[in-house]
């Protein structure tokens, strides 16, 4: 596989895997976008050839996402290359990926195209949004759930940080905003990491971030980790080794989806 | 005087501005328990050093290993001060520097020669290259989680490393002779040498002592494949014998690398060889600026012979058994299993069952905002200038961060 073929199926996995999960905060958040999906109850499958899968599950008014993919979803949409994915993700030329199951569920695929625009909305928010507080919160726990569904989709397809999260102490990282914010955890068991949300029941490493807006700062780049360790902003405790490993995961996070 | 690090959080944030993350390296205080542990110090004395808050500490840290007769050694510095009128940094070396390797040569066990740098990893990365020169050959064996300096090579960490840093370098398993025995089988004829600590010093785990065939085997295996043997006695050397820590051990490296302790403090390296390898250690390029500096080789010498003179190891022995002993102990009064591992002189301690070192960080912690510095991941070090006094402070002080322990997390 060439570099590009490689980059192109780790943002797949970004994209599919840790992106586009996170509609389930869409549809938990918006009211508009309960609106659209209200009375659904299905499967909206999405795969790609040789790469990712990633299932949406509506039901009763909520989103929730599973990661991999099912023997027959109510819809199924198809992408026959990675780099399909990463195009349709960075808005590259006119991809749509092909329905091969319940192309009949018209409507459903209109709103669902609608909900994806809102879940963009969010996650890449002008700077007049970000001043309603809400939404300012909300965008920084969708990133910080991207970051820790990416930390999964890098740490198992890149094969440079693949032998790094292997040698890494086998247990639970918990990234947490303090005192009350989002929190998720991720779970590293030999090569395989999965992510959770909520706070951990018990952990290896957690990383307490002193508030929301911190928290923004650290994951859009404005805040010096090691500067806000040192003055306490940010707070590590645990095996610190660990939280070493992930952060040079979640710096090559940052090397793909860099503009 | 309550504890406070507000002067020392003004200087961070100055650092902050103009030094990437405040503070380079294994000193940052990520690495340790931040906000109840010292960041900067402003001057030390004897087994102490306060920081510029004022609070004063016992540091069983040493420095991380350079400090071994104290600070501000009134012998090494009359020694360095005795030389400094000479000026420093000419042209051309002293004949303190022949001095200081006959020093050397006549301490360290085998020892035929020597060469003289800065840091642990100027010798261990230059012994790797004089023994691929010396065997034409280009593997390096290493055991797993042992540091050998923060060259391409060796680092532990990632950053700016290429593949090609690490093709030649392969792992073994301290204390685990098959894993040897299967890495030179597996690369037969291109092992160049084999690098080792005289113990395994890793970090958040005990301290792993050389089982009883180990070394004899190591060096039955090289002697039978030409591999060249280095120690790397960086971290341990003048705590175990005055003579190399393979003097201790009974093993006799081709190459012994020397630094932290070697000259008090003073910056210094060195590293002594056997004769067979002399003539090509020459042709391999080692140099730096401020390698002939003249004050740390008169450090040196000085702290060597001091060394000697108090019967250094004996000595830091005895403080190490009773700090050991004492922590035990304490941890045991307040319902904890504390593990100590390692020499005397160069202890690690552990709370066991403490996976995820959440007890032993708060421990830690405690312990320094009352005046003693134990670190919470990295073994510690024992000096000469350490004292009874200075062991029975730091057991009491154990004894309240023992119970603040406790409080937070039961036994």
């Amino acid at each position: 596989m060439g570099d590009s073929e490689l980059r192109d199926l780790v943002k797949s996995y970004i994209y599919l895997n840790a992106v586009l999960p996170q509609l389930e905060e869409v549809v938990a958040f918006d009211k508009e976008a309960q609106e659209l999906c209200k009375g659904w109850n299905c499967t909206i499958q999405m795969h790609c050839s040789g790469g990712p899968g990633v299932c949406l599950i509506f039901k009763d008014g909520k989103c929730s996402a599973k990661l991999g993919t099912v023997s027959l979803p109510t819809i199924g949409l198809y992408f026959s290359s990675p780099t399909k994915v990463v195009n349709m993700f960075e808005k590259k030329g006119k991809v749509v990926p092909l329905p091969w199951w319940g192309v009949w569920h018209l409507g459903i695929l209109g709103k669902f195209t609608k909900l994806t625009d809102l879940m963009e909305k969010y996650l890449k928010p002008t700077e007049e949004m970000l001043k309603d507080r809400k939404i300012f919160e909300f965008h920084t726990r969708m990133q910080l759930m991207v970051a820790a569904y990416a930390l999964k989709a890098v740490g198992e397809h890149d094969p440079k940080v693949m032998p790094i999260v292997k040698k890494t102490i086998n247990g639970i990282m918990e990234m947490r905003v303090m005192p009350d914010g989002p929190a998720v955890y991720i779970d590293k068991q030999g090569g395989t990491i999965t992510p959770t949300k909520g706070l951990a029941p018990e952990y290896m490493v957690s990383m307490q971030i002193k508030g929301i807006d911190l928290t923004y700062d650290m994951l859009t780049g404005k805040v010096d980790f090691m500067e806000a360790l040192g003055l306490c902003k940010i707070e590590l405790h645990g095996m610190i080794g660990f939280a070493e490993n992930m952060a040079v995961v979640l710096e090559k996070i940052e090397k793909y989806i860099e503009p | 005087m309550a504890f406070s690090l507000e002067k020392s959080f003004g200087i961070f944030e100055r650092a902050c501005k103009v030094i990437p993350g405040g503070i380079i390296g294994h000193k940052h205080p990520a690495f340790t328990v931040p906000g109840s542990y010292p960041y900067f110090a402003e001057r030390g004395e004897g087994s102490k050093y306060w920081d510029p808050d004022g609070n004063e500490y016992i540091d069983w840290m040493c420095g991380f290993g350079p400090m071994i007769l104290g600070y501000k050694n009134p012998v090494v510095d009359a020694a360095v001060e005795k030389v400094r009128d000479l000026g420093d940094g000419m042209s051309h070396p002293s004949a303190i520097s022949v001095e200081f390797a006959e020093t050397l040569v006549k301490t360290i066990k085998g020892a035929d020669w020597c060469v003289y740098g800065k840091n642990g990893a100027d010798v261990t990365t230059w012994c790797t290259r004089v023994a691929r020169e010396y065997t034409g050959r280009k593997k390096i064996i290493m055991a797993t989680g042992a540091y050998h300096g923060a060259q391409a090579w060796s680092t532990p960490s990632h950053g700016g490393i290429i593949e090609e840093d690490r093709a030649h370098v392969h792992f073994c398993e301290f204390n685990n002779l098959d894993s040897v025995h299967k890495l030179v089988q597996q690369y037969k004829g291109q092992v160049a040498c084999i690098i080792l600590t005289p113990y395994h010093h890793i970090l958040y785990a005990d301290q792993v002592m050389p089982g009883p065939d180990w070394w004899q085997g190591i060096q039955k295996i090289c002697r039978e494949e030409d591999i060249v043997l280095i120690s790397d006695d960086v971290r341990a050397a003048f705590r175990l014998s005055h003579a190399g820590s393979h003097d201790y051990f009974g093993y006799d490296p081709d190459f012994a690398c020397f630094s932290k302790a070697i000259a008090n403090t003073y910056p210094i390296s060195a590293c002594t060889g056997k004769d067979k390898f002399k003539k090509i250690a020459g042709e391999v390029l080692f140099t730096g600026t401020f390698f002939s500096s003249i004050q740390p080789m008169a450090a040196a010498i000085a702290t060597i012979n001091e060394l000697k003179r108090l019967n250094a190891v004996d000595y830091m022995n005895r403080i190490g058994k009773m700090l050991w002993d004492g922590l035990i102990d304490r941890g045991k009064a307040y319902g904890f299993e504390v593990s100590m591992s390692g020499p005397y002189t160069i202890p690690f301690m552990r709370i066991v069952g403490d996976k995820n070192f959440l007890k032993k960080q708060l421990f830690s912690g405690e312990a320094a905002r009352q005046g003693v510095i134990f670190h919470p991941h990295h073994n510690w070090f024992v000096s000469c200038a350490h004292t009874e006094e200075d062991v029975k402070k730091s057991i009491e002080v154990a004894d309240n961060a023992f119970k603040v322990v406790k409080q937070k997390f039961g036994s």
